[in-house]
Formats: structure tokens, sequence, C-alpha cells
């Protein structure tokens, strides 16, 4: 357990590694910066000083260590736009992201998970064929126009919810919905591969055959060998639900991570999307590395050294 | 594939379905230049017109018009075009780009896989889509970067999957005897290795292509994609989401082509896995 956890952050420090790289190739591409900073009518003398303050004129090993350094401290300077901290930013608009990527999450598994055992027991009839025709639609649907003709018809039309912005539980209704619509094919289909492959096993014959209970033989036997592969598809959802927060969250003006990041590529805010972008990464490698642990929980079987 | 798999693709249901929804998209884009209007051309006296509008002039608007007045049919006939061009380069890098990296990685491991998986791991600890709005941000979104971005971080599926499979056939007597004739590297990987990958590839490829579809029309829905005047169809819908209370066409009706395109290349990617594993 502890040679796995150690290997697993080397793993999670060489992609830090690479993201930094990532990022600090991506400041180098977008240009010079001072022609953001400064005011328009700034001086050729000015202009020099201040890119030398930044240290622009250093070679760009220098320029990356130097970012490196400034990475590792969690300082990521301040926003060009908005005069704040970059971080600061980023942390205060997480928690509405988590808030409805969490009850999305939730909602698809409370949704999706049954349905996909209810389909793997009922193969092959009306109900399965239908279930599962619903779920390859739903992954082949477009997340914004999901939200999009959620408000034509519960905004617009029947008025029963508001269109945008936050306040009551009412906001969080359509932007939910739009999220949880977007995970809830996919975990479908992984629920009822997973579990259909379990019960063709040997193990699953022989407690029916022993004359358990049907309840016991589903959820007992069968269901919890079949888990892991659903929760590597949660645990992936969680990568997939940052994706779709940003588009979410742009339909639906939620003031979030998504759409500040959004916001903040518009205006050229570099120091935003670094911090936003290194915030998510590190973020999914946590939950990456918790699925990874509980894979030992769900089945002793699971060797982690 | 063999021919008996091409059969068993052909003979189920689904497949033909989902070309008969497919194919009519194809031909619309291919022939999308010979509809008569022009999908910039304005017309600032017939506005947010609904589908079917017969204007004094006698000009039909079969889908409508846009608050501009431009003709709807001819902007998502052009969007369908620029959604599948879009989506076929990116695919054609990605295709080269993982294959090549998967195979080298499988093949020889030691320091190349190493890096390859190294690579592979960092474009996948973050969401493509803010891959792409950091790689945007920093280059700008001209159609070059869009197409650029879709291949570079959707070769990373295709790599993994090209490595695990060359790294099983490495080891396999027919690999080995090849090599144990005289065969070089390129020609072992080429003609012993690769078309053995290439089923999945064939499957993992559609699939693949569906999901850069509808990449590409979430990067032009939140303005990262391909710019205006040339209309996409993620544009489009962006576009009528502020006109939805007074003509909900302009956002329904570019939505619902983007889901049949996807949604047919996604059914051909299931019947032909299914084809491939026939117990499946």
């Amino acid at each position: 357990m502890v040679r796995y956890l150690v290997r697993r952050l080397v793993l999670s420090v060489v992609v830090l590694f690479g993201l930094s790289l990532l990022v600090f190739a991506m400041i180098a591409l977008s240009g010079d910066p001072v022609r953001l900073l400064l005011p328009p009518d700034a001086t050729a003398a000015q202009v020099e000083q201040f890119r030398a303050r930044l240290g622009l004129d250093d070679p760009l090993p220098v320029q990356y260590l130097r970012f490196l350094g400034q990475a590792v401290r969690l300082d990521f300077g301040q926003s060009i736009q908005l005069r704040q901290d970059a971080l600061g930013l980023v942390l205060d608009r997480l928690p509405a992201t988590l808030s409805l990527a969490g009850l999305a999450v939730t909602f698809a598994v409370l949704i999706g998970v049954p349905l996909g055992v209810l389909t793997a027991l009922r193969r092959n009839t009306l109900i399965d064929t239908l279930i599962t025709s619903l779920a390859v639609v739903g992954q082949s649907t477009p997340i914004f126009w999901v939200g999009v003709m959620s408000i034509l018809l519960f905004a617009v039309e029947l008025r029963w919810l508001p269109s945008s912005g936050v306040g009551s539980w009412r906001h969080y209704v359509l932007p939910t919905f739009t999220l949880t619509l977007f995970l809830l094919g996919g975990l479908v289909r992984v629920t009822r591969t997973s579990m259909l492959e379990v019960l063709s096993k040997a193990y699953v014959r022989t407690a029916t055959a022993k004359g358990q209970a049907r309840r016991l033989v589903v959820w007992r036997h069968a269901f919890r060998n079949a888990a892991i592969p659903i929760v590597t598809q949660i645990a992936l959802q969680f990568r997939f639900v940052i994706g779709g927060s940003v588009i979410t969250e742009t339909i639906f003006a939620w003031p979030g991570l998504g759409r500040l990041l959004v916001r903040s590529v518009y205006a050229r805010d570099y120091p935003v999307v670094e911090a936003g972008v290194f915030v998510v990464a590190l973020l999914l490698i946590v939950i990456n590395t918790l699925v990874d642990i509980s894979y030992s929980l769900l089945n002793p079987k699971v060797d982690l050294a | 594939m063999t021919a008996r798999a091409w059969r068993a693709w052909w003979r189920q249901p689904r497949t033909r379905g989902a070309l008969a929804l497919l194919v009519p998209l194809l031909l619309a884009a291919v022939l999308a230049p010979l509809y008569p209007r022009s999908p910039t051309a304005q017309d600032l006296r017939a506005t947010l017109r609904p589908p079917g509008h017969v204007t004094e002039a006698g000009v039909r608007y079969p889908l409508g018009t846009d608050q501009l007045g431009r003709d709807l049919a001819a902007r998502v006939l052009h969007g369908t075009r620029t959604s599948l061009l879009v989506g076929a380069v990116a695919l054609a890098l990605a295709l080269a780009l993982g294959t090549v990296l998967g195979l080298l990685a499988g093949y020889f491991g030691g320091l190349i896989d190493s890096l390859v998986t190294g690579l592979t791991e960092t474009l996948m600890a973050l969401p493509f889509i803010l891959l792409a709005i950091a790689i945007i941000a920093a280059v700008g979104a001209t159609p070059m970067v869009v197409v650029l971005t879709l291949g570079l971080t959707g070769w990373v599926s295709f790599a993994k999957l090209v490595r695990a499979k060359t790294l099983e056939l490495r080891d396999e007597d027919f690999v080995q005897a090849a090599r144990a004739l005289g065969a070089r590297t390129p020609r072992t990987l080429r003609s012993h290795v690769l078309p053995n990958v290439a089923p999945l590839l064939l499957v993992d490829g559609t699939l693949q292509f569906g999901a850069l579809v509808l990449a590409e029309a979430g990067l032009s829905f939140l303005g990262l994609g391909i710019r205006p005047p040339t209309p996409t169809l993620g544009g489009i819908l962006a576009e009528g989401q502020v006109f939805l209370a007074v003509a909900w066409w302009i956002s329904t009706i570019p939505g619902l082509v983007l889901l049949a395109m996807v949604l047919a290349i996604n059914v051909l990617g299931d019947t032909l896995r299914d084809a491939l594993a026939p117990d499946g």
C-alpha cells in the first residue's frame, strides 16, 4: 500500500511537471505580455524597463525555473483584468463549480447505476433496447444544446424556472439537469457492460444454483464485482464534469470556475488561466488517487503494489 | 477487417439506420456550395423569420432567418460542412500521431515509452476543453489552431490503445518469426503489427470522430472555435441563445443536425465493435 502510494505520488509529480512545461510553453507562445500590462501611450524606455523588471530579457530556461519556483509556492501573480490574486479568484469560484458538479454526479449515479443494472438483468428485452438506445442518444447529444433547449422549454415557454444566475434552489435545477443528462448515458452503458460480464461468471451461476435469493445474487455476488469499472467511470466523469461544467456555467451564467476561465481567455488574462488549469489538474489527480485506493477496499484481490 | 466481419457489420439494422442518417448529411455538406443563397448574405428587411417564411419579393426561407436576416438553411448547410471538415482533418492528425507514437512506445519500450506515457498521462490529467482553452488563450483562435488543438489532444486515446496492443503483439510468435527471418523494424511494424491493430483503430477512430465533431462544436459555442462570419453549428447555436424567446429555430435546428450526425457516427462505431467481437 505504501509502495503504491509512493509510486502514485511520483506519477502525479511527473504529471504536474509536464503541466508546468505546458503552461510555460503557453505563456511563451502567447507573446509579449508587456503590451497588455502597460497603457498604450507608454514610452519605449518605460517598456524596456518594465520588460527587465518582469525578467523577460532572461533566457527561456531561466524564465522557466523562475516560473516553476513561483508555481511551487502557488504564486501565479495578479489577475491582469481584476487586479486581484489569481489563485484567490480561482479558489473563490471553486465551491460554485464543485456544488454543481457534485449534485450532477450524485444524480447521475442514483439514476444511471440502477438503470444499467436493470438493462443487464433484462438483457435483449424491450426495456433493455429502449434504455440502451436512449443512453446512446444521450451520449451523442451536445450538452450545450440540452442546456439551451431546457431554457427554451422551462424558462421561456413554461416560465417555471429561471434561465440563469444564482440565488434559490430553483437556479440549480436547469444546470444540474443539463450536466446530469450529459453524464447519464455513459454511466448506464458502463454499468450494463460490466454487469453483463459478471453475470456470466461461474460464481454467479453457482450462487443461483444453490438457491440463493435473486436479490442477493444480483447485489451481493454480481454488483460488488462489477463495481470497479463503474467506479472508474465515475472518476472519469469528474474529468468530463469539469469539462461539461465549463459549457454549462457559460450557458446559465453560473459564477463558477469554468465561466471565469472562459472570460479570462477572452480578456487574455493569463495568470487566472494558469491558476485555473493548475487547480483543476491538482483536483483531478487527487480524485484519481482516491479512486485507485478505493479499488482495494471494493475488491481485496486488487494488489496495489 | 475480414469480409465476414464486414458482412456481420452490414447485416445489423442499426448500421443501415445510421448510414441512412449520415449519408444525406455528408451529401448535404459536400453539396452545400450549390445551395442558391450565401450563408453570410444579410437581408435586414427579413430578420428572425420562422421556417417556411416567404418574403413579399417571393424569396422562400425553408428554415427561416436569423437576427441579421441570413438564411438559416444556408448557414446550417455550411456549418455542417465546417464541422465534418474540421473533425476529419483533426481525426487524421490524431490517428497519425497516436498510431506512430503508440507503435514506437509499445515496440521499443525504454525511454521513448516513458516519454510517451508521461505525455499521455499529462494530457489525460486535464479535461479536453480546459486544455483547448489553455492553448487557444495562448495562440488565438484561427481555424489552423482549432484543428491542431483538436488533433494534438485527440491522439492520446489512439496512442494508449496502439501501445497496449503492440506490447502484446511484440512477443507473439509471428512477429518474432518475421524478425528471425530478417525483417527490419519498419517492415515488421508495418506488415505484422499494424494490420492487427487496425480493427481496434477503426472502432476507436469512428467513436473519436464523433467526439471531435462535438468538441469543435463546443469550442465554437464558447466562442473559442472558428470565428464568425464562417458559420459553425456551435456558433449558430450560441448566437440563437440570445433570441430564444422570439426565434426558437436558430438554436434548435443546428443542435438537431449535430445530434443526428454524432448519433449516426456513434452507432456506426458500436456496430463496428459488435461486428469485430461477436460475443461482446
